[in-house]
């Protein structure tokens, strides 16, 4: 339901825009901070994937399917465990919380029942921001092409 | 920036006529774009209209990032090798490169400043070992560090000689992971390198 907190064992993942990406392929902390060229944001997107029934590959396919923000194909989607942020960053701060935040369907869009927020996190351009963007990158477990193998896209 | 020479404008020149030349020696004119220096003092590729007796072609939009792309990475590579001068290797040329192309995909622009302080950072310490860089969306750029034992050093190039800091670094007495994050100029970087023990994490 709207507002819940996700379950701790559950797992979202993050578009990760190429620039962020490092060398190695892993995303850096700064893709988990707020944009300050977006004051209005309250939260980073990601996508529940236990919204969707298993297996994984499934999952991923169907948040490919609904998602809203045009990618590019060298992105990736990092896949975090909602404990494992829970922990690493409450050591830091207290405020963070990982919320469903299902989208209803519009003109274009189909529904997106997986879309989730990341919130409480820190002003974006902040020192503390930038802290908790790196612990939160080192909860990453995996990265997921954005377009699915075989796809034209 | 040089004004082409009228007898090579409009000269279909291979791309691979730029395979290891050093940075210094660009300034020609090679198919449609010509090679100059932007403000900073990098190389980069402007395009010119190729001349054929009183017509000039105008290039399609995608042929023409398709050739800057080309070539910028071909300046990059380049300017990657040690060079017969003596000239250090550019080691991150090829990444801003890439990063650069990345950032007017996006509608915005590496910030020039933030370039020229994470240069000047990585020339005060050529023994450092390549750490990874990426573009922010504001345009700065970030390069971190980090070891199998915890260690961690992210800096963002603010621009101005300033730098955004967040260091991790495991305590030898407890074993326990200290972080902290802040601000501080090129220089104090140096020290907060120093306090927190970090030249293994960037030693070769």
């Amino acid at each position: 339901m709207k507002g819940d907190d996700l379950p701790a064992s559950d797992h979202v993942v993050r578009y990760v825009k190429p620039s962020m990406i490092r060398e190695d392929g892993a995303p850096d902390g700064s893709d988990f901070r707020l944009r300050s060229s977006k004051p209005d944001e309250n939260g980073l997107s990601v996508n529940w994937l236990e919204a969707f029934g298993p297996p994984k590959t499934q999952q991923l396919s169907e948040v490919r399917r609904l998602f809203r923000i045009r990618v590019r194909p060298n992105g990736r989607f990092a896949e975090l465990q909602v404990g494992t942020v829970l922990r690493a960053v409450t050591e830091e701060m207290a405020t963070l919380r990982i919320l469903h935040d299902p989208l209803e369907a519009d003109l274009s869009f189909d529904a997106d029942p997986s879309h989730a927020e990341i919130v409480g996190l820190p002003p974006g351009d902040s020192d503390q921001a930038a802290l908790v963007g790196d612990l939160i990158s080192e909860c990453v477990v995996d990265m997921h092409p954005v377009i699915a193998a075989g796809s034209s896209g | 920036m040089t004004q082409p020479a009228p007898s090579e404008a409009g000269r279909s020149g291979a791309m691979g006529v730029l395979e290891g030349l050093p940075a210094a020696r660009f300034g020609f004119v090679v198919g449609d774009g010509r090679i100059g220096r932007d403000p900073s003092g990098h190389p980069r590729v402007v395009w010119i209209p190729r001349q054929r007796g009183s017509m000039k072609r105008q290039a399609a939009p995608d042929e023409r990032e398709e050739y800057r792309r080309r070539v910028s990475r071909l300046l990059a590579k380049a300017s990657e090798r040690p060079s017969a001068t003596g000239t250090p290797p550019d080691t991150y040329g090829h990444r801003i490169s890439y990063l650069r192309d990345e950032a007017e995909h996006d509608g915005c622009e590496l910030n020039e400043g933030s370039e020229r302080d994470f240069r000047r950072f990585v020339r005060s310490r050529p023994y450092i070992r390549r750490g990874d860089l990426v573009l922010l969306d504001n345009g700065n750029l970030r390069v971190v560090w980090r070891d199998e034992q915890g260690k961690h050093l992210g800096l963002q190039f603010l621009g101005g000689s300033m730098v955004q800091y967040v260091i991790f670094n495991r305590r030898q007495a407890d074993r326990r992971i200290s972080r902290v994050s802040g601000r501080d100029s090129l220089e104090g970087i140096a020290r907060q390198i120093d306090a927190f023990e970090l030249h293994s994490l960037l030693a070769e």
